[in-house]
């Protein structure tokens, strides 16, 4: 679309008396090559290009989304908009200008420039390489996935801005049986950059750890359900505070005054040991944007600092209302949802304490090498999330694999039973689904002790 | 570019057995904040499932549009693709459909809406705050192919969103529901609202329990959740690939006897009535479990002909999917079954997290969000931090008996409440 489209589109909706309007075209494609069996099975291609109309007045949003572009089409959605407001034009004359924005999304080897054959081998490689480990394994599934994604904001604060996405992300499942038992493990690399990334991991590390792990779990145990201390590894560990406490920091949350912290700025609602960052310009990483989707530069964030809450996650819509500046969090799937509040990539910074102490503190409790998605809900607080690896301490050693368990509390209370903080910081990737779809984002912890957590379990 | 003219260049361009998709979907909503509009939208989106041939290899793009660059990719994503399957298309067929629905405005329910904030406000004083959703949406799916099959069929439906927010001096609880309705005049906005402001007051009442197995008596609500994830475990995508625990259990009782799931997309009463998939097979009413027989994989024509059979027809939006699959409702009203229950748990709502169910284990645990302890037949109180622990086979195969209320809370699933024997909880109750 040109930029005179654009603002034909921002004069005509803005004729009745709307305080605010934006528009975000989308072009974009994801390609998925997948392995199972040790072959190829199949090649997923989508394309996604459409527009995002919202109009606001106060903080009320009308937003129509289409991808019928006909000139036909964009006069109707003007009319429609326009009928929500019966006032007069309250913003000034449109006049875009184009706003150029430093990348942190730099792809050097781009999705198109790497031969497919390269991608196909790689596939093949990784399930070669499973496979060799342990004759247990009876299945790999592997997939490489590429997100292009190219999108322009223009706004009546007459803004242009043209941004792009550059995600790509290798996934490993590997299935084992012994006996009819069966279990199984997923690991995953997501980054956004291009092809550059296998240059700078080692896939083969990845995918033996991952052998390992399913192996143990067909040795695992259930333990009886109760409360217990809890070590959480680094990495994904973190969904923890994506879930207890990052949602509900979100605008979305604590605007309607919905979200247990809200109201509670400059309050203690942690221990000490918890400084919660979320920073969306860290370069190729990737929950990263060049820039948000309503058009604002992403930030680094102090969330909660040494057990303080310092912000929230701010959007274009609650600014104002909550008297609180922009974070650069405004963000959305894709044209089809009108962007809200959401994390990038959010980390509990490293402490001192060391993964040993931790351990020998424990005399019956787990160990939580990796998590599954967990869910909240943000005005109670509550979260739950499943265990994915599991280890047994007894007597301050690791002793025994565990099998089937659930973690589930308030975020307010894990807070503050925040008790060690490691000093091995890493970040993970993956996806995080709320109002405005499903956006990428990367969590992290180091590793971390927990006095203790309600654990579902078998109690025969 | 038509579907048609696009189906042509296609053919001259040495790709067979060419069908195209067309989804088109229209809907409207309004969300509330207690007694303000919060947000009004509009979606119109249409969008493109292609499937070709090329070099013995069938291959599927989602597009939002269509255009030359798009035989390209078909030819490179057929010639690196290892799974040598060729589909076949349908032939063209006579299909008698409810076709056209209208853009009906939702405008009229805003004042429900208000009705149901004054009556929050008035008559519920721990309520904080309610968000309501509501929406119409209207589908239209057409497929053509290049044998010449032009068959289209549309639905409609209205739902209902409330989340409730209350709180007293130590804490503050929320609860939630969705109703799905064919037809407005049966969205029974107040009434819903209502059970959800007083189930949610009821709340503030919440008090540990203590780890055992209990009776469970499951509303609706999560009897829905468990046939979704059931079906994770017979799509054809996993069974095939050997990694769902199911495989090998084909004709096998493997629930209880009491146990029926049906599908029917063929009900034109039904709020999710599909004729044909989106591959164009047509649907029929199946029994996927009869007496606790698995009778049935679910399937599309790849993952069909990759085991010699033939699709079920469940192809929907590029994946294995079902339309209006219910559980077979049997006689026992609510009031009976916490009768039978005397003792045990109401369970009125989980929180699951993505990966609640194992696939490869049949493995299910999760948190109970919302639910009431019961003894001697009469609720106590409301019961909070609990987490269950279990499997689907242990689920269906406690089953003590099934309610006759079937409900449509997801507009694809009908599903009444499931009374289930000795489950684990988990509590944080170690007191009494």
């Amino acid at each position: 679309m040109t930029k005179e489209e654009y603002e034909y589109i921002l004069e005509g909706i803005t004729q009745t008396g709307c305080d605010f309007a934006d528009i975000y075209y989308q072009d974009g494609k994801t390609k998925i090559y997948s392995l199972v069996d040790s072959k190829i099975d199949n090649i997923k291609y989508s394309t996604i290009k459409g527009l995002g109309i919202r109009t606001k007045l106060e903080d009320k949003i009308r937003y129509i989304a289409t991808n019928d572009l006909s000139k036909e089409n964009i006069d109707l959605c003007i009319d429609s908009l326009k009928s929500n407001y019966h006032s007069c034009r309250v913003v000034g004359k449109i006049s875009l200008n184009e706003e150029k924005i430093e990348n942190i999304i730099k792809p050097k080897i781009g999705h198109d420039e790497y031969p497919v054959d390269k991608k196909i081998e790689l596939l093949k490689k990784i399930d070669k390489i499973a496979r060799k480990e342990s004759k247990l394994i009876n299945q790999v599934i592997a997939s490489i996935i590429e997100v292009d994604n190219n999108f322009t904001i223009a706004n009546t604060e007459n803004k242009l801005v043209n941004s792009s996405y550059c995600n790509t992300r290798i996934i490993v499942k590997v299935y084992a049986e012994k006996d009819g038992n069966k279990e199984y493990s997923f690991d995953r690399i997501g980054v956004a950059k291009g092809y550059e990334m296998l240059d700078e991991i080692d896939l083969e590390k990845l995918i033996k750890n991952l052998v390992k792990e399913t192996l143990n779990k067909l040795n695992a145990i259930t333990i009886k359900g109760g409360e217990y201390p809890v070590i959480l590894a680094r990495g994904f560990g973190a969904v923890i505070f994506h879930e207890a406490c990052g949602h509900g920091l979100e605008a979305t949350s604590v605007a309607p005054k919905t979200s247990c912290f809200t109201d509670l700025l400059g309050n203690t609602i942690a221990s000490e040991k918890v400084t919660l960052i979320d920073d969306g310009t860290i370069p190729n990483m990737w929950g990263s944007v060049n820039v948000d989707d309503e058009g604002t530069l992403p930030q680094k964030n102090v969330l909660i600092e040494k057990g303080i809450l310092k912000s929230y996650l701010v959007d274009k819509k609650n600014t104002k209302l909550m008297n609180h500046k922009l974070t650069g969090s405004g963000r959305r799937e894709c044209y089809i949802y009108p962007p809200t509040s959401r994390m990038n990539n959010t980390y509990l910074e490293k402490g001192t304490d060391k993964i040993e102490d931790m351990i020998k503190s424990i005399d019956y409790g787990i160990f939580c090498h990796s998590l599954g998605g967990g869910l909240v809900d943000t005005t109670s607080g509550s979260f739950n999330f499943c265990v994915d690896n599991a280890t047994l301490i007894e007597k301050g050693k690791l002793t025994k694999p565990l099998r089937d368990l659930c973690l589930i509390g308030t975020g307010s209370e894990i807070l503050k039973r925040v008790e060690m903080v490691s000093d091995d910081l890493e970040l993970t990737d993956g996806y995080c689904g709320s109002e405005s779809g499903t956006v990428y984002v990367n969590i992290g912890q180091p590793t971390i002790k927990i006095s203790k957590m309600l654990v579902g379990g078998k109690n025969d | 570019m038509t579907s048609k003219e696009f189906i042509k260049l296609c053919i001259e361009s040495g790709i067979k057995n060419v069908q195209i998709t067309i989804n088109s979907s229209y809907e409207t909503s309004i969300k509330m904040i207690n007694s303000e509009i919060d947000k009004k939208q509009i979606t119109d989106i249409t969008t493109y499932i292609i499937k070709a041939n090329y070099m013995n290899n069938t291959v599927t793009i989602n597009s939002e549009y269509l255009n030359e660059d798009l035989i390209n990719i078909i030819k490179e994503m057929a010639t690196y693709t290892d799974n040598k399957i060729e589909e076949e298309i349908i032939k063209p067929f006579n299909l008698k459909t409810k076709d056209t629905f209208t853009k009906e405005s939702i405008d009229d329910l805003e004042s429900i809406l208000k009705e149901v904030n004054d009556i929050r406000t008035k008559e519920y004083k721990h309520n904080k705050s309610i968000t309501q959703e509501v929406s119409y949406n209207i589908s239209r799916k057409q497929i053509v192919n290049s044998n010449g099959l032009d068959i289209s069929s549309s639905n409609s439906k209205y739902s209902y969103v409330i989340s409730s927010a209350s709180e007293d001096k130590e804490k503050s609880v929320t609860d939630f529901t969705v109703t799905i309705k064919k037809d407005k005049k049966d969205l029974n906005i107040i009434e819903e609202a209502k059970e959800v402001l007083r189930n949610n007051e009821l709340h503030l009442n919440e008090k540990t329990i203590k780890t055992k197995k209990y009776k469970l008596l499951l509303t609706p609500n999560i009897t829905s959740e468990l046939i979704k994830y059931l079906i994770m475990l017979i799509d054809s995508s996993n069974t095939n690939k050997d990694i769902s625990y199911l495989k090998n259990k084909l004709n096998q009782k493997i629930f209880s006897d009491k146990l029926t799931i049906i599908e029917d997309p063929t009900d034109i009463n039904s709020v999710s009535y599909r004729p044909f998939d989106d591959e164009g097979t047509k649907t029929s009413k199946k029994e996927i479990v009869k007496n606790g027989v698995l009778k049935t994989f679910l399937y599309n024509n790849k993952n069909a002909k990759e085991v010699n059979t033939k699709s079920t027809g469940n192809f929907y939006n590029g994946t294995i999917q079902y339309r209006n699959i219910y559980i077979k409702p049997q006689n026992s009203s609510i009031e009976e079954l916490i009768e039978k229950m005397q003792n045990g748990i109401i369970v009125n709502d989980i929180l699951l997290s993505s990966s609640a169910l194992n696939v490869t284990t049949g493995v299910y645990n999760g948190q109970i969000f919302s639910g009431f302890l019961v003894e001697n037949g009469k609720i106590k109180h409301a019961v909070k931090n609990a987490i269950f622990t279990t499997d689907l086979n242990e689920l269906f195969n406690n089953i003590i008996d099934i309610g006759n209320n079937l409900e449509y809370l997801n507009y694809n699933i009908g599903a009444p409440a499931l009374l289930i024997d000795k489950i684990d909880i988990t509590g944080d109750n170690n007191e009494n």
